[in-house]
């Protein structure tokens, strides 16, 4: 069915009137304000300055965040991807009911929310949680431990809640992928973890990119858990920005790493799925 | 796959995993139903006053329905407009349907966070320049979930319809109904499915959706997630853990229902590279 003009326009207005009115404009409009300075009794003041932007670089606790952020991103993506590898095999290669179940649990950990997710793991880390009980009883903590308000237990708690999505990502390349590949490469006298490395692994690239650069985006801007789970000797971009916001009103930071956060995202995922792609093009045709 | 010493550690390395993933969803269940004030593992006895005592947290329970309402609402209007221009954008006379398909997909590319402070400080100078006031109020909150659950119903709604048939509704046109009937009685029956697993997806995201709404709560409109926030930076206690036990058995029944709808690998749009 082809619909006329005047259908179509009918029909797609309201959606995009809504978008750029509603979403597109109030974007522009608050990351102009990273060229912008600072001000105490508006917004900000309207001129156009790199004044905000190179004071964010000058400022030694602002870079600082920023490298932290991006390196918690990036170890997050990277414990993720190797802790889901093994087990979107098993869940794409699994079917009938286990299958249903195993799709709808992880759909449930990764819908249930973050804050709730959060919460339970400020549970586990706290001083009668499960994690310093375990640790206790095994020796390997020589009493109850202040868990959290570190790095590591952010990115800990980071994997934990993405996992989800990055399983979920490769399990469906894994489910979709034709397994003869495999079995003639068995059947041809290669072991399982060459085969797996140099047959299966090639074949779900476009799940793989597409699992770690959401994950990668995802934890870069997350907010709930270095707040709650990292409090405030673990600053991260996101949480810097909402107290830049609420406790000192300074706008034009805010939309400074609002910027950062932008760019950093879309580079990152170019980049890096401009290098993976043409690595596995290369094994291809190998 | 082959059976296999490999296969028993793969099935081992996935249990783990899901432990892993899950146990902070379990353990908050538990710990709700601890007798004790002070969260303890395993808990010292086991009762049901936590629940009981939800009454006299209005900051919470205030919360649970605030988040309901906007949940409802967001999701119904969010539906609504992503299955229009669905419909608009798949049968239309488009060009180019990229730019489109990028602009409702958009508001998954900015962070949450971004998009609720942008907002924010949208509605504040139009309602300053109007001599009104849009933020903090209940329909700038709507308008921010419905924004955020978009992306997802309309690629549901989309990838509904591209699963239907168009010879029946070709075969509607030709027997003499025009394009408006066709769409009403033969294009949304056939998108039912779809539609109502997109409205129970839209309802789960903006339910549980803490990062949009930190800028736009209002004394009195604060949805669960920021109470829920709030409590937990003070104390992590049995009460805060009954709340998210009711949020997350409202999120699993919902899960449960929209299973029979949709195919959810499908319906989240898992595994295509975006």
């Amino acid at each position: 069915m082809r619909l006329s003009r005047r259908g179509t326009l009918g029909l797609l207005v309201p959606g995009v009137a809504l978008l750029v009115l509603m979403y597109v404009a109030p974007e522009l409009y608050f990351l102009r304000y990273a060229a912008e300075k600072p001000s105490t009794s508006s917004l900000a003041v309207p001129t156009v300055t790199a004044g905000t932007f190179t004071g964010f670089f000058r400022s030694g606790y602002d870079v600082s965040v920023l490298w932290h952020t991006v390196a918690m991103a990036l170890a997050t993506t990277v414990v993720a991807f190797a802790v889901a590898l093994p087990v979107s095999y098993v869940v794409g290669r699994t079917t009938g009911r286990a299958k249903t179940w195993l799709v709808v649990l992880a759909v449930l950990s990764m819908l249930v929310g973050n804050v709730v997710r959060s919460i339970g793991w400020s549970a586990m880390l706290g001083y009668g949680g499960i994690v310093n009980r375990i640790g206790t009883a095994l020796h390997l903590l020589s009493g109850p431990e202040q868990l959290s308000d570190t790095y590591p237990a952010v990115i800990v708690v980071l994997v934990s809640v993405l996992l989800p999505v990055m399983i979920l990502t490769l399990e469906s390349s894994f489910g979709s992928l034709d397994t003869n590949l495999e079995r003639a490469s068995r059947d041809l006298g290669a072991p399982p973890f060459p085969t797996f490395w140099r047959v299966t692994l090639p074949q779900v690239i476009p799940g793989i990119l597409a699992g770690t650069s959401i994950v990668f985006v995802l934890s870069l801007n997350a907010y709930a858990i270095p707040a709650l789970i990292g409090g405030p000797r673990v600053p991260a971009l996101a949480t810097v920005m909402y107290d830049s916001v609420t406790q000192d009103g300074n706008y034009p930071v805010a939309a400074v790493i609002a910027l950062l956060l932008l760019i950093i995202g879309l580079a990152g995922i170019g980049a890096y799925s401009f290098l993976l792609r043409r690595q596995f093009e290369g094994w291809r045709t190998r | 796959m082959r059976r296999g010493p490999g296969t028993i550690a793969l099935r081992l390395v996935t249990l783990v995993v899901y432990v892993f993933m899950l146990a902070p969803v379990a353990l908050v269940i538990w710990l709700s139903f601890s007798k004790s004030q002070v969260l303890f593992f395993p808990p010292h006895g086991y009762s049901v006053q936590w629940y009981e005592q939800l009454r006299y947290q209005p900051q919470l329970t205030s919360g649970l329905f605030y988040s309901l309402w906007l949940a409802a609402a967001a999701s119904l209007i969010s539906v609504a407009v992503a299955g229009l221009a669905a419909i608009g954008l798949s049968r239309g006379v488009i060009r180019r349907r990229g730019p489109l398909e990028g602009l409702f997909l958009g508001p998954l590319m900015v962070p949450a966070i971004v998009t609720g402070i942008a907002l924010y400080v949208y509605l504040y100078v139009i309602g300053t320049g109007l001599r009104s006031t849009f933020v903090p109020t209940r329909w700038a909150m709507l308008l921010a979930h419905v924004l955020l659950t978009l992306p997802f119903t309309f690629r549901m709604a989309y990838v509904g319809l591209s699963g239907i048939d168009t010879s029946l509704e070709r075969a509607s046109l030709n027997l003499g109904r025009n394009r408006l009937h066709t769409i009403r009685l033969v294009t949304l029956p056939m998108m039912r499915s779809a539609l109502i697993g997109a409205a129970i997806f839209g309802f789960i995201f903006s339910f549980a959706d803490l990062e949009i709404s930190l800028f736009l709560v209002g004394p009195g409109q604060t949805t669960l997630p920021v109470a829920m926030l709030d409590y937990a930076s003070n104390q992590i206690d049995p009460t805060i853990a009954a709340i998210s036990a009711v949020q997350i058995a409202i999120i699993a029944v919902l899960l449960l229902v929209a299973n029979h709808f949709v195919d959810f690998g499908k319906a989240l749009g898992i595994g295509r590279a975006r």
